[in-house]
Order: structure tokens, then sequence, then C-alpha cells
């Protein structure tokens, strides 16, 4: 009896898992546990392309989430770019015509909010259809305590098994217990509703119920015993499916991980099999860390509040071993930092036709997007350790962000480890161009002041004045046509300077002249560009540097020496298929001598590089990158 | 030195990108009147602080990331590239990394910077701001971790076998000089396939050496841990022993769960050496009773505890008493909570109220007393702030 | 108005049964100062009370009595000191002792001084493994991170070169290292164990370049001021 007690527990708890599909902030998610690298959604609703919906992995559940209109959609989840696959857990099926079934469900707008139905509830076009089995002798019956009994004669099995849709297919989950001469019975506690189910013989032969009410197509060429149960005076009876059947939503009120709201009240649900208590703490109770204890719901920590419309942050607090771990929503609709590296789940409950709906923050702020971009690199730079191989070096990072209300305006901020590193604002109107700078130089060949006025009247008169505790930097020039003049006011080097530039063509190759003199030091500094189809070039002899950059077909060459130390340095980099790039480089001075080689990938939006370096003894991994956007 | 070309007006290339960028902005104003501070004299004092911030999350053809600065600093970021089975996560000032295991290996609610290289199953985690690296492999019902940490190293095995019920098995030890059982934990169960009732057993060597940041408790040799959980009905029990593998009955603890429409009460008990008469003689136990209530257009709860220790904050024997009130008025709600505790020599009173106009489109503006962290705290704190909070 | 009445049995239920356990266990101690901890259940009996030593409250609490649990860092145990007096009594909040941190330290002496206990704080009373180890201070002074203090005589100090008008204010705290850990022995001026959002404030009352930030372990007395 206490097996049997223990086999109706497990049933009943089986079958209210969460669903596959549900409607979250209104749009629909859609998710998926399966261990895959990546899985893809396909459906009616992006013409069954396998590849153009990539889900996302949330702690091993496959999610996605789209916007859609109210309609009937079918679709499958296609493994790693080749498998097309079912929902286990989808609200219907439908015959996907080659064998096989696909997830369906009807999107059904009621009083402004959407609701999945399942299909062949509503729309009777596609209603499964069932074969009822006419000559069947009485095998199924519901016996006095409200338990479902199937009985089954095989006489020459050794032991079998009942897998169905109440316990997702699992063979090996429910035995059947052997009732004497060569009868087996499954003794089975299921709430009402419409069950496939199939006998697993000697843990291999998948068999069909040859005293089933009905059978459907299995989706393999096979058939599937068909039950239903019904309910009438508060008893259950068992049958064939009834054709008039219009029940709604069998399966009660399911409860989606995350946040969500059921009649009014906003639910918290989350997974954590190995906590052994779960509170949940937010600016609704003043982060109080034990005030609002969940409740374990069949392996699920849930609980629910009544709240107020507005905008909340919250977190789990899992008692794990008798330690408190606070832990952020995987399923939160947002998330905010916690201003400790981690993050907070956060929602904005709002009040639409009478009743209350979720919000996603981003929702809410979309229109600035267009007038911002930017771009974000990083260094992680590891050192190589005996012990535990990579040791954590350093890790820089800067963020450059531009704000482009207008036209006219222009703004840009740089973030670097931890404060704003540099800025730039710049007005553009008809014909002048104003800017501020700070810490950032102008991009010229020689590099000058870091911060300062800039000043361009018709890209032909240029002034950028600096400042200095003493002295005013200033650089001017002048252009006409191909040509430049410079004079620079302790601009380049604290000293004064007189420079000249010259742009010409010549048998198709783009020459750019720059030279000039340092008064003070009496030195002379010097830039030739190339530029061709194919190639180009860059030389330069600047304060007692020379440096070369050539780039032929993508190749790359670059050496410097100076002549002060005799210090030099030299680096190379070849492209490789399309995207990719291999790099090294040497350099050398008086102190160290430091070496490197490297891999990238280059796309358009980003690169993500990795370099193995040493300097003297020491052996540095650096993973650096940049993305634009 | 910069060598680009000369006639370059605009001085940083940006390039016109297939990614985008969606921000979204917070500030917040707070006024603080605080009466609790510059102990021994308790003078008024007033304090106004803001917070801005920025978070904005990136989208791009192979990768996605997020940002977020707070006032002038640049505070966390996150990157996810992701090419075929090959994922790289970039990690600064973020809490990241899990373990997923029954124990509890390592245990993260700080933020770090490093990175997370996923191939395929395998997870490879790398922090530049703690002295740890560990691979992890996540099968189906199977998990094997390898941390290092200088001069010690992690292995961890996990299995579920899932049949009528799920059996458990976990071990995780840690390498360092010889190799000795002493230096692991190990841990056998025996689970409903919806954890709703369960044994397990821990079994903590007396040479495990784990670091700071770890859910697995070695203070108990042997641990048995039961629960049968069922919708009107719980209970649990854990039986421990101490590092010595003795003293079972000081340390073993066990609870009763009841829901009942009404109401619901929660009974436990830790230690059976002692019992008496007399509660003062029950040794530590706790008897919870919590009744949710929906009266005069007021709803919240009330909760009557008594126990030893009666609170957080209170060692002794006690009453916990507490009431909460929640109300709305359209836009306007309100909120509050008392607690009283009366322990043997000490009754600790304390309130938080809150009231709260929403109704903006993209705003609140809080007015609050006191210090709602009645866990840590069971003092009143004489502090009243006033909280304008917008978003964009 | 069924709800009515079973919520009036609830709290009736709830004010008159349980609530006069209490009364049966009323302390029966002399006035005097003592200390609690898990050695004697919470409840201290005349061998836990204070001697007056030097013109100072002590009590010598051998480390092996003194039971340590895992903390956020190392282990951490726990104790505080009660004053009584005919009618009326001080109780301080609970105070940490962290174990890593007293080496190989026998015993801990704690201190007190009843005039400048205040109930429900930790003012008032500390001990000597707070005067063991490092002390750090972060505050809005210094962009929250954690400076480390120096230890002058009994006290630790913390001087930030800053220009300060009367009025200024900043928050402030006290802790163990520089990632807060063991979080247990953060202090806010008022109790340890100060969470997030729990610190202490510093209104400058009169102009100057730098502030100074005290605290002195023997008696849990954190300040600061303007020199």
């Amino acid at each position: 009896m206490t097996k049997k007690l223990i086999l109706v527990m497990i049933l009943a708890l089986a079958v209210l898992s969460f669903a596959g599909v549900y409607v979250e902030s209104g749009k629909v998610v859609f998710t998926f546990e399966v261990d895959a690298n990546q899985v893809y959604l396909a459906g009616n609703f992006n013409n069954w392309l396998p590849d153009s919906l990539a889900m996302e992995n949330e702690n091993g559940i496959w999610k996605i989430s789209l916007e859609l209109q109210p309609g009937e959609y079918q679709y499958k989840f296609v493994i790693d770019g080749t498998k097309w696959v079912e929902d286990p857990e989808a609200p219907s099926y439908v015959d996907d015509g080659f064998g096989g079934k696909n997830g369906a469900f009807l999107l059904i707008e009621e009083n402004g909010v959407l609701v999945i139905k399942a299909v062949g509830e509503e729309s009777p076009g596609t209603k499964i259809k069932y074969e009822i089995n006419e000559n069947r002798e009485d095998t199924i019956y519901v016996d006095e305590e409200g338990y479902i009994i199937i009985r089954y004669y095989n006489p020459e099995a050794e032991y079998v098994m009942i897998a169905g849709n109440f316990n997702d297919w699992d063979p090996e989950s429910l035995e059947m217990y052997e009732a004497g001469d060569g009868w087996w019975e499954a003794v089975l506690e299921l709430e009402p509703g419409i069950y496939e189910y199939k006998f697993v013989i000697n843990g291999e032969n998948w068999i069909e119920d040859p005293n089933a009410f009905a059978y459907v197509d299995d989706g393999f060429g096979g058939k599937n015993s068909v039950l239903a149960v019904y309910e009438e005076d508060s008893k259950l009876i068992v049958s064939a499916p009834r054709e008039e059947q219009s029940e709604v939503e069998t399966a009660s009120i399911e409860i989606p991980l995350g946040v969500s709201v059921i009649d009014g009240k906003v639910y918290f649900k989350v997974e954590k099999k190995e906590a052994t208590k779960a509170y949940l703490a937010g600016t609704f109770n003043n982060w109080d860390p034990q005030s609002i204890e969940m409740k374990n719901v069949n392996g699920y920590w849930q609980v629910s509040l009544e709240l107020n419309p507005g905008k909340y942050q919250y977190k789990f607090v899992f008692i794990i071993n008798d330690n408190q771990t606070w832990q952020e929503d995987p399923f939160a609709p947002g998330y905010v930092p916690d201003g400790f590296g981690g993050k907070n789940g956060i929602f904005e409950l709002v009040e639409q036709d009478g009743s209350l709906v979720i919000l996603k923050p981003e929702e809410t702020s979309s229109q600035s997007s267009s007038s911002l971009s930017g771009n974000y690199s990083f260094t992680l730079t590891y050192k190589y350790d005996q012990d535990i191989i990579l040791k954590g070096y350093g890790f820089d990072n800067s963020l450059n962000l531009i704000f482009k209300p207008s036209d006219e305006l222009e703004f840009s901020l740089k973030y670097s480890g931890a404060t704003i590193d540099n800025a730039k604002l710049e007005f553009s109107w008809q014909k002048l161009n104003l800017m501020a700078h700070y810490n950032l130089p102008l991009d010229l060949a020689i590099e000058g002041i870091s911060s300062g006025v800039f000043v361009n009247y018709d890209n032909k008169f240029f002034v950028d004045i600096g400042a200095l505790n003493d002295v005013l930097p200033f650089l001017l020039w002048v252009r006409f046509g191909d040509f430049s003049v410079y004079y620079g006011n302790k601009y380049f080097y604290g000293e004064n300077a007189i420079f000249a530039g010259y742009d010409f063509e010549f048998s198709s190759i783009d020459f750019e002249l720059f030279g000039g003199y340092f008064v003070e030091s009496s030195n002379f500094a010097i830039s030739i560009n190339t530029n061709s189809k194919n190639w180009n070039s860059e030389f330069s002899y600047v304060n007692n540097i020379i440096s070369l950059n050539i780039d032929v077909y993508g190749w790359e060459i670059f050496g410097n020496y100076s002549m002060l130390d005799s210090s030099y340095e030299i680096s190379l980099s070849a492209p490789l298929f399309e995207i990719y790039k291999i790099f090294g480089g040497y350099r050398h001075s008086s102190l160290i001598d430091k070496s490197h080689i490297g891999f990238g990938l280059f796309e358009d939006d980003y690169s993500l590089r990795l370099k193995i370096r040493t300097e003297a003894s020491n052996i540095f991994l650096d993973i650096f990158g940049e993305i634009n956007f | 030195m910069k060598t680009k070309i000369l006639a370059l007006l605009f001085l940083i290339v940006v390039s016109l990108s297939f990614a985008y960028i969606s921000p979204s902005y917070s500030f917040r104003f707070i006024y603080t009147a605080d009466f609790s501070n510059d102990y021994p004299e308790l003078v008024p004092s007033y304090y106004i602080s803001t917070n801005f911030w920025m978070n904005a999350s990136l989208m791009g053809s192979d990768f996605s990331g997020s940002f977020s600065t707070s006032g002038v600093n640049l505070d966390s970021v996150e990157l996810n590239f992701s090419k075929n089975n090959f994922g790289l996560n970039i990690y600064k000032n973020r809490t990241f990394g899990n373990t997923n295991d029954y124990l509890g290996l390592y245990k993260f609610d700080i933020g770090s910077d490093g990175m997370m290289l996923k191939f395929s199953n395998f997870y490879f985690f790398a922090y530049n701001s703690l002295s740890l690296n560990y691979l992890k492999y996540e099968g189906n019902n199977k998990l094997f971790i390898y941390g290092l940490r200088n001069s010690q190293s992690d292995f961890l095995v996990q299995f579920t076998f899932p049949l009528f019920v799920n059996l458990l098995f976990e071990s995780i030890y840690t390498n360092y000089g010889t190799f000795d059982l002493e230096k692991g934990v190990y841990q056998l169960g025996v689970v409903d396939r919806n954890w709703n009732w369960g044994i397990k057993y821990t079994f903590a060597g007396s040479e495990v050496s784990l670091p700071d940041f770890t859910n697995v408790n070695t203070t108990n040799r042997h641990a048995i841990n039961l629960w049968y959980n069922f919708s009107k009905f719980g209970i649990w029990g854990n039986i421990k022993s101490d590092e010595e593998g003795l003293n079972f009955k000081e340390l073993s603890e066990i609870g009763i769960n009841l829901d009942f429409s009404k109401f619901s009460a929660s009974i436990s008990k830790t230690g059976f050496n002692e019992f008496g008469l007399t509660p003062d003689l029950w040794g530590q136990f706790n008897i919870t009773i919590n009744y949710p209530y929906n009266l005069f257009g007021f709803n919240g709860k009330i909760s009557y505890s008594f126990g030893n220790p009666a609170h957080n904050t209170v060692g002794t024997l006690g009453e916990v008493y507490y009431l909460e009130l929640l109300r709305s008025f359209g836009n306007l709600s309100f909120f509050a909570k008392f607690q009283r505790i009366v322990g043997v020599y000490e009754i600790r009173n304390t309130m938080y109220a809150e009231v709260k106009l929403s109704g903006f489109s993209n705003g609140e503006v809080k007015l609050t007393i006191g210090n709602g962290d009645f866990y840590n705290v069971n003092t009143f704190k004489k502090i009243i702030s006033l909280e304008f909070n917008t978003w964009w | 108005m069924k709800k009515l009445i079973f919520l009036s049995i609830f709290i009736f239920f709830i004010l008159f049964s349980l609530s006069g356990c209490m009364k049966l266990l009323n302390l029966s101690l002399t006035p005097g100062i003592y200390v609690a901890g898990e050695w004697n259940n919470w409840i201290p009996t005349e061998s836990d009370r204070m001697i007056l030593k030097d013109g100072e409250y002590q009590y010598v609490l051998p480390v092996a009595s003194i039971t340590f649990l895992p903390g956020s860092q190392g282990n951490i145990g726990w104790y505080k000191v009660i004053y009584i007096e005919a009618g009326e009594s001080k109780v301080q909040s609970s105070v940490p002792i962290w174990y890593e941190n007293l080496l190989d330290a026998t015993v801990v002496t704690i201190y007190a001084s009843p005039n400048i206990m205040y109930d429900g704080y930790a003012v008032g009373a500390g001990d000597s493994e707070k005067m063991l180890g490092e002390w750090y201070c972060a505050g809005d002074f210094n962009s929250w991170s954690l400076a480390k203090m120096s230890k002058v005589g009994e006290k630790f100090v913390l001087t930030i070169d800053k220009e300060v008008n009367a009025g200024d204010s900043y928050y402030y705290k006290i802790a163990r290292n520089t990632d807060w850990k063991p979080y247990e022995e953060q202090f806010d001026g008022k109790n340890y164990n100060a969470g997030y959002g729990q610190d202490a404030l510093f209104i400058a009352d009169k102009a100057g370049s730098s502030i100074v930030v005290e605290y002195d372990p023997k008696y849990s007395i954190l300040r600061a001021y303007v020199k």
C-alpha cells in the first residue's frame, strides 16, 4: 500500500510541471530544457527557418520571447541547427505532415490580456483525431479511492512499465504490478483530462494497450493508447475522449518561473533544489531577508504578494547548508546593478484596464537609443602561475559613449577604469565647428596637448587653444587646397614649432606629406603617408623616433626605432581566412625584452583577440577586444 | 604616437555598426533626517544624496552585453560572445559563476572580474579578483568540477540517477599534500522526483580545506537531512553530529510546518539533551504562528513566535510579535510593520512605515520612517527619509 | 464577522496564553554588570559578573568556552554585556569575536563602562580581540575605498586630508579587511554586523583641512572630528 501511495503521489505531481509556452509581459515565452549547444525556435511565425530564432540558455533552460499577434501557431525546436524536436510541454500538438507532431497553441486576447489555449479547444478544424477501439475488454476502471487502474495481459513479460504524457513519457518511472495469471496492473492518480500512454515491456518494447478506449497517431508511425478522465458528480470516470469536449484549460493555474500576475496577486517562483529554505526580499519589504518565506511546491519555491503598482527590485535569499545566499531571479523581467557587483531583479507593475500587468523596464526606454553610440574595449590579463595556471593580473576597460541628440551637437564621454577618463563636446553650426576636448589630444600626425578648445571654420581655418599654468599653448593652422601650414605655440612637447603639410596624387597613389621644425631643440619632424588601392604606408620621424607602418593586402608590418636609446619594436599581422588574423611582435629596450604572439577574430561590429606575451621571464595571457555599437 | 590621416577632424572613429544599444537611466534623490547618529548625543542630522545610474544593454551579431555606470564611474560590465559551440563571457565587477551542485562548492555573492569560456558543455571560469579558476562539465544528471586555488585543487563529482526516485551522489575532495579521504565531503541521497520528500546523508572529513566562498558546511561530521513536504503538512529533521562525530543529541533538530487555510504554524526543536516542563527547560525550540488577514480594507500578516533563541539578535528565550499593515488608496499606498521582542532581560520594539505615491508614468515618491531590516536590527532607528525615484 | 472573531481569538491567544511564560522567567540578578553568551545560554549567572579593576569593568573569557560557528570569513562567536541596576538596565547588542584573529590567544578580555552604554547598541563595551589585527575605514570622504587605520595607543585612527566646511556630512563605516569581511565585524558606531545601509554619520562642526576617524575597540566607540 505504501508503494501505491508513493506512486500515486509522484503521478499527481508529475502533471504539474511548468508549461513550455506562456505569456509574460505581453510576449510569448518559449522554454525548453535540453542539453545542447544551441537551440533554435522555428514555426509558422518565421516561415520555419531553422536558424533565425536562436534561444538563450538560462541555467540549462533554453528560452526565447516573441511578440506575436493573436492567432494560431505551430512550432518546433531545432537542436544544434539540425535536429527537429517537438516541445514535450507544448499546450497541444498537431500532425506535422511528416509523421511527427508540431507543438501548437492558440493565442487569444481576453480582456486585453493575451492568453494561450490549446489548439483543438477552440478551432474544430485542427482537432486531434481519435480512433475509437470498438472491440475492447473492460480493463480500465476507477477504484473506490479514485485511482485509475489499467490492467494489461502479457504472461511472457518479465516486467512492464507504463509511460505516457502524465509522466513525460519516462519509461523507467512507473512500474506495473503483477496481478497474477499474466495480468499486470498500473495504479494512477490523474486529474480530469485526456492522456496518451503506452506499455514498455522488459524495458525495450513500446506497445499500445490492446484494450485502450481509443488510439491516436504517435508521430512515429505507431499509435498511442488514449484514456480520457472526466469528473461527473464529483466522481471520476474513464472513457474514450468525448466529441463535444469543450473544457477550458485543464491544468489549473500554472505559475511560470520568475514574476507573474495571477488573479491580481504577484507570484514569484524559482527553482533551487539545494536550498532548505527560501525567502523573498526586495524594495517591497525593505530587503528584510527573513520576513517573506517562500513555500516549496513540487520542487519550486514560490510565494505570492499583494502589491500596488510601482517599480520593484528583488532578490531571493536561499538557505543552503545553513548559509544565507542572496541570488537574483534568473527569470526576472529585467535587472539593475545592486551596487555590490551583483544585480537585482526588477519589474514594474502597472494597472492596465483594471488589472495588474508586469512591464519590462526596458520597454519604456527605447526612444533614446538612436542618438547614442560608442564602443567598449577591454583587456583581461592573466599571468602564468605554476599552481593555478592562470592568475588574475589585471582588468582594464574603457567605455566610450557618443551622444548625438541633433546634427549640430555631439557629446562624447570616455569612462576608463573607474572614472571618466576623457570627454568631448562638439557643436556644428553652418561652417563653424566648435569642440571642447578634455584629456583627449587632437588626432594629428604628432601628438599635441590633451585638453583644449578647438575651432574649425569651413575646413580652412583651425585653432586649438589649451591651458597650462603659465603659458597659453595653441595651434593655428590654415589650409589652402592641398596645402596647410601650422604654427604651434608650446603645443607639441612644450615647444614652439612650425609645420607644413601637402597632399597630392601621383600615379593613382595618394601622398600626404607633413614636416616641420621644433624651434627650441632644433629638431626636425617628418611624416609621409601613402595610400593606394591595395596597400598603404606610413613613415614618420618625430622626436628622434623613426617608425614605419606598411599594410599590403591585409598584411601589416610595423616597426620603430629610437635614436636616443636604440630601443626598437617590430610587429607583424597576417590575415587568415576572412575574419581571422594572426599576429606577433618583438620589442627590445635597454631594460627589458618583450615578445608576443596572438590570434584574433575581426567582425564588423566587434573584435576579439588572444595574445600570449613574455616580459623578462614572466608569461602573460591577454584576452582583449572591442565592440562597437 | 598617433599616425592617422592628417585631415581628419573628428577625433574618434565610430564605425556605424550593426549593433544597437538600449540605455535606461534612473535617478534617485534622497533626503534623510537621521536622529540616531553621533553618539553619545543623538542629534538630528540631515543628509542629501543622489544616485544616478545608466544601464545599457547591447546587442550585436554575435554578442550581447550590458554595462552600468554610476555617477562618474563605470560600475560593471558583462559581455557575451558566442560563435558556433564556442562562448566567451567577460565580466567586470559582476557576480558570476555557479557550481550548481547540491553541497554548494563555491558561492559567489559579490562582484568579481574575470571571464567564462564555454565549449559545448564545458565551462571554464577564470577570476581576476579571486584566486580561483575552475573547469566545469555539466551534462544530463552529471556534474564534474576541477578547481584550482593557489596550492590546492578541488575535485567535484556529482551524479543524479532519475529512477523511480532520484538517487543523488556528490563528492568534493580538496587535494593538498598526500591523499586522505578525510579531505573530502561526501553526500548520498534518495529524493522524490519533485523533491517533496527525501533523505540525504553527508559526511564531512576532518581535514577538509575549502575556501571562504563556499556553502559547504563542514562543522558536522555526520549529517542526515530528512524532509517530507505536502501541501498542508511538512515535517523535516536533521540528525547532526559535531566535527568529531559526537553530540548527536545536542545538535539534531526537527520541525513541523502546518498550513491551515486561515493560518499557518511551524514548530521546530534543536537538541534533545534537555527537556523539562517549563519553557526555560525546553532547550532550543521555536513555535511560530502566521495569520494573514484582510480587515477593514487593510491586509497584512500577524505573527507570533515563541522560542529560544527568540530572534536572530536576542540569544535568550523570548517572544516575537509581528504585525504588518498594507492599504492603498488609489495611487497612494501605505505600509507599516511592527515588531516587539520580549526576551528574558531585554524588550525591543521597532517599527517601519512607508507611504508611497506612485502613478507617475516613470517615477515615484516615497516617505519612510525607521529601518525595515528587522532581522539584523531590532531597535527602532529614528530616521525619516524622503525619496524621489525616477527612471526613463 | 467570522474573521473578526477569529482574529480576536487569535490575538487573545497570543497575548494571554504564552506571554505569561516570560513573567515566570524574570531574571533575579543582583545589580551589576554581566556578560552573556552561548556558554551560559545567554542568561548570566553570578559567575559571569564583570569585576572592577583599574577603574574599568573587566571579564576574562577563555577562548575555549566560546562557541564559534562559521561566519562570512572564518569562525565567529558572540557575546553581550548586560548592565543591571535597580530600575534601569542596559543590554548591549551582540558583539562578534573573530576566532582566526585571536591567533594563539587563550583568553579574551571584555571591557565595559556602564555609564556610556546605550540600551540596544554595542557602544560602551568591547574586547581584546578588537584590539588585534587591522581595522579599515571607508566613507563618503574616500569614495568608500577601505583604507587601513593606524594604531595610536589603544585606538585605531585614520586621517583623511580633505577641505571640510562646517555642516558637511559624511557616511562612513569600519571593517576588518578591504573586502569588508568578516561582515560580522563591520561596525557603524552603533552595532556590529552593520549591514548594507547601516552607516555612521559624521557632520562637521567646523571647517578644517582634514577629518580624523577614531575607533576605540575597548569600548566600541567610533567617532570622527575635524582637525
